[in-house]
């Protein structure tokens, strides 16, 4: 097996902001290694959360290949992507996107039915995530407006993980919830990453980086700099510094 | 007001696409309202302006000269309020007349173009004034229910000789050119005239025109001078002889009756679709209130009052529907030549309708007062509603309560558990929804009803309507001839049945009443009896129900007929219904017409054959056994065919635009909805589709969310308008004389259109939801 799940070749991605052009990613090429805890970091508007979208089929690139597993996905029209997506990716975002019209394990067995018939066998391992993420089934019958942010984002994380994906897409996923909710939901993201879970987050705050044992930092579309760590194991000084010292000699 | 103007524009601006769809809904509503008022309020009056325009006679007697007197004329002349009177001669005899294809049985007058007079003169609309021997005009109604064209040959039957002429053109008649009246006034040249009197001097008719100070009182001359000449007074061979007359208010009521039921319906369906509207429009209204309640919680903070914004909304609302309303006056006019047209073919009259200021504005001061008041209902909240409250109620977290249908524990397709889940939390919307569309789909099935009936298979209809509908009838020129000519009509082969059946005229408390005379009902197989049973007794009477109304009577009461100076008293055993004779009838057994006319003798012959396929044959044989003996011999369905094709018309396209007008309004219902409901659930959408669902997908889950409401309000209404049909078409038709019907309904063709409906709603949905596609998972994240 491909030690890359992820590659891109010249991967472009340009918008149209009234009459100019921005170049938002540039030739870019890059992998994402299976199992690992890749994090993406650079400024705003660097191109990490377009970068993240692309890999993940959300968004198609302006020119270049994605290839996914040994399977091109950047030619993919949306409903393949679609289909793509529900096989292969877990999402977890910054504004946590639940739908609210429905309750927590609604959310949850949406995305389980997608790829499983097995009504049962879907909602007993929702039962059991919500378990692991320490929600309780009063929890998870609620709908996401009677939720706390921290207790919506783990139910997210659940209905990212409900599928078993072959990776994990994470866009700032603590960006909106306090700094006690947001480690709670780090520490999810890193039991996954233990259990051998292709992980890639995209963020911009430290705390968030350091769970990674990956980090490519992007500058003006293309990656200039990466670091590689040994995987997370809990709160390290030394990995800290490390980490704070690659940021700095990127400008950060 | 200025300050509100900018809230407005924005609004207006925001809301494009259902604005224009809330003006779609205004323009139907007022379309169909105008032209059902302007028929109800105008089409009678057009009628009279016309009638008076043309110096329309408020009486007419048209007589055999034979039995015409100096007498009859003195009566007439000196009659109370006659102001004018004239006399002419002319040609009149009962023929069968080339009509639609087929043929009718009625009354001819030939009248002489050279002639001169001065109420409703020969006024030509199409064609050219008759020339030579040959040429003949006809009334209007020849071509526009007749289907006849100028050039066209047309053949009459006097006395067992055929006449033929060529049509030279079309006339306008107002006392006799429409269909019901059964006597049809025509014009020959003056050597037509002349050669036709030779070959049939016994057909030359005196015709006495009168104009009255009081047009109304053309009805008491009417039946005073049927009870003097012809109750009171007893002219020998007053039974065979051609006699005829009417009044104006008669004919008018004829002529306008087609006008008066297709503007109730018309007003009737333009009721329904204003209701739709004002649903739509406190939909629209609650759904603008949802999606800006933030904005008007920013507005009210920084110092705009309640008022302010309840008239923003009122303005907004009432000018999207007053240019709706406009449009659809203004189209009203526009549509108003095709619906003359249509009715044209019973009416036999040119209705050009100006612009007509009273019925525009009452169209669109009952429309917009509807419009504001339900915008009125709709947001008097608004004013009450705290600023803060406003602003937070956008982020409101008791805006869903309970979870219907739980994934994990409900079995069914996902798409159809998600679209049931969503219904359940709108449930509101559901229910408009399905009230616009059950009452839509009342109305889809009441208009398929209506065509099955009337336009496509009208045998229930013609029973209903005629009485009693036999496959031949025979009409014997001399009474003492019928045993003879009866015995061997049944004997002959396929006869089923054969039966006297008579129509005279008789006077019941000074009304005159079509009196159905039959030697043994237990032989007839019309659908008149409705309560009670037919007479059997000499002194028994069935009668109609419009006349049993109007004289206050019911089964077990006795009634007196008047004979001369004489009283004959009936009890009343049953009641019975019919159109003819303005729906005023009755119907007993000959020995019970011989207590009121000792000598009377049946003249007609209704036969039933085993197949009605071969009556044309049977019709031959039993003319060339008879020829002259027979006054008429008429084919009965061929003859319904040709009357009812005229019915059958209008009630055809009637149907037709009332089923597209239905149409229209699912798809318009349905456009609104799913639209408001795509644009309301794009953030759920761009999840979902984020989570791997593809466009199909969601489009069917969105289709779904509507199709089993609307699935369910087409079967609801359509079984409504199944059931309620025959009640409607009473309530219709109760003034003409129709008590009770059962029409058939027709339940395959109703199933098949319903079915129809769902589907073509389930491919619109998709059309609809289309739009989906262009909502992606990754928009989501990046607005």
């Amino acid at each position: 097996m491909d030690s890359n799940i992820i590659s891109t070749h010249k991967l472009c991605k340009t918008f149209l902001v009234g009459d100019i052009k921005q170049h938002v990613l540039r030739d870019l090429d890059m992998e994402i290694r299976r199992g690992d805890f890749t994090v993406i970091m650079g400024a705003s508007g660097a191109g990490k959360s377009t970068l993240l979208y692309a890999l993940s089929g959300m968004d198609a690139p302006s020119s270049g290949d994605i290839v996914f597993d040994g399977e091109t996905i950047s030619k993919k029209n949306s409903d393949q992507l679609a289909l793509f997506r529900r096989k292969n990716c877990g999402f977890v975002f910054q504004q946590i996107y639940l739908c609210d019209n429905m309750s927590l394990m609604d959310n949850v067995m949406v995305s389980g039915l997608l790829v499983s018939k097995n009504r049962k066998q879907v909602a007993a391992k929702a039962a059991t995530l919500f378990k692991q993420v320490g929600l309780t089934d009063v929890d998870f019958r609620k709908f996401p407006a009677q939720l706390s942010g921290g207790e919506a984002q783990r139910g997210a994380i659940v209905r990212a993980l409900i599928n078993s994906p072959a990776i994990l897409f994470a866009d700032e996923p603590t960006g909106a919830l306090s700094s006690a909710f947001g480690e709670a939901v780090l520490d999810l993201l890193s039991k996954a990453s233990e259990g051998g879970q292709s992980v890639v987050m995209v963020t911009h705050d430290l705390k968030s980086a350091i769970r990674g044992n990956r980090i490519l930092y992007l500058k003006d579309g293309v990656v200039c700099g990466e670091y590689a760590m040994e995987k997370y194991k809990g709160e390290d000084d030394t990995r800290r510094e490390t980490l704070r010292k690659f940021l700095a000699e990127m400008e950060w | 007001m200025r300050n509100i103007l900018p809230i407005v524009s924005a609004n207006l601006r925001k809301g494009k696409s259902q604005a224009l769809s809330l003006i779609a809904f205004a323009i139907i509503a007022a379309l169909l309202l105008n032209i059902g008022l302007l028929l109800m309020l105008n089409f009678g009056h057009s009628f009279e302006k016309h009638a008076e325009e043309l110096n329309t006679p408020h009486y007419v007697l048209i007589q055999e000269k034979r039995l015409y007197t100096q007498e009859q004329f003195d009566y007439i002349n000196n009659y109370p309020g006659v102001i004018e009177t004239e006399t002419e001669n002319a040609l009149g005899f009962i023929t069968s007349i080339p009509f639609n294809n087929g043929e009718i049985m009625g009354g001819i007058i030939c009248l002489n173009t050279s002639n001169p007079r001065n109420m409703n003169d020969f006024e030509l609309i199409e064609g050219a004034a008759p020339q030579g021997e040959k040429g003949i005009c006809l009334p209007y109604l020849f071509k526009v229910g007749g289907g006849l064209k100028v050039g066209d040959d047309f053949i009459l039957n006097c006395s067992g000789s055929e006449y033929t002429f060529i049509i030279s053109g079309f006339t306008e008649e107002i006392m006799f050119g429409s269909p019901n009246n059964g006597v049809y006034q025509t014009y020959i040249s003056q050597a037509g005239y002349d050669a036709f009197l030779e070959q049939e001097p016994a057909a030359e008719c005196v015709i006495v025109r009168v104009r009255m100070a009081n047009l109304e009182d053309g009805d008491k001359l009417l039946l005073d001078s049927i009870k003097k000449f012809y109750f009171e007074a007893d002219i020998e061979g007053a039974d065979s002889a051609f006699i005829t007359s009417i009044s104006w208010s008669l004919v008018k009521s004829v002529r306008t009756m087609m006008s008066g039921i297709t503007s109730t319906i018309m007003i009737i369906f333009a009721v329904l679709i204003v209701i739709i509207s004002l649903l739509v429009v406190r939909f629209r209204i609650s759904n603008s209130i949802e999606e800006s309640v933030m904005n008007i919680g920013s507005l009210k903070s920084v110092g705009y009052t309640g008022t302010q914004l309840l008239w923003a909304t009122i303005l907004q609302f009432c000018s999207i529907s007053a240019i709706g309303i406009l449009a659809g006056i203004g189209l009203s006019y526009a549509a108003l030549p095709f619906i003359s047209s249509i009715l044209e073919a019973q009416t036999a009259l040119i209705w050009r309708q100006p612009f007509d200021i009273t019925t525009s504005l009452i169209t669109f001061g009952v429309i917009l007062i509807a419009v504001l008041f339900v915008t009125l209902l709709s947001t008097m909240h608004i004013r009450k509603l705290h600023p803060l409250t406003a602003l937070r109620q956008g982020f409101s977290a008791n805006k869903y309560k309970r979870n219907h249908f739980e994934l994990a524990n409900s079995k069914g397709p996902q798409a159809l558990l998600l679209a049931t889940k969503s219904a359940m939390q709108n449930m509101g919307q559901m229910l408009m929804t399905f009230i616009i569309v059950a009452i839509a789909g009342f109305a889809a099935a009441s208009a398929v009803s209506i065509y099955d009936n009337i336009g496509n298979r009208p045998e229930t209809f013609a029973k209903l309507i005629a009485g009693e509908v036999p496959d031949a009838a025979f009409f014997v020129r001399d009474a003492n001839d019928t045993p003879y000519i009866r015995e061997y009509i049944e004997n002959q082969n396929g006869v089923r049945k054969v039966f006297y059946y008579n129509n005279l005229t008789i006077m019941i408390n000074d009304t005159l009443v079509g009196n159905y005379v039959c030697d043994d009902f237990s032989q007839v197989e019309g659908t008149m009896l409705y309560g009670g049973r037919y007479p059997q007794d000499e002194n028994e009477i069935v009668i109609s129900g419009k006349l049993a109304q109007m004289q206050n009577k019911g089964v077990g009461d006795s009634i007196e007929i008047a004979q001369g100076s004489s009283q004959t008293t009936f009890v009343v055993v049953g009641l019975i219904q019919t159109m003819n004779d303005n729906g005023y009838a009755c119907s007993m057994t000959e020995a019970g017409m011989r207590r009121i006319q000792s000598d009377y003798l049946p003249r007609g012959i209704y036969v039933y054959l085993y197949d009605s396929a071969k009556t044309v044959e049977h019709l031959e044989i039993v003319k060339n056994e008879f020829g002259t003996k027979l006054e008429s011999s008429i084919n009965l369905w061929e003859l319904m065919d040709a009357q009812l094709s005229v019915y059958g018309s209008i009630f055809r396209m009637v149907a037709i635009a009332i089923f597209m007008v239905t149409m229209l309004v699912i798809m318009m219902t349905l456009y609104l909805m799913m639209k408001t409901a795509i644009l309301r659930q794009r953030r759920e959408i761009g999840i979902q589709k984020a989570m791997g669902f593809t466009t199909g997908q969601l489009m069917n889950q969105f289709a779904m969310l509507f199709i089993p409401v609307i699935a369910l309000g087409v079967v609801v209404g359509g079984l409504v308008g199944i059931l309620g049909f025959n009640s409607i078409f009473v309530a219709l038709v109760s003034g003409m004389g129709i008590m009770t019907a059962s029409l058939p309904a027709p339940i395959f063709f109703t199933i098949a259109i319903c079915g129809s409906l769902i589907l073509v709603s389930y491919a619109f949905a998709m059309l609809i939801a289309w739009r989906i596609r262009k909502i992606s998972a990754y928009a989501l994240v990046s607005e």
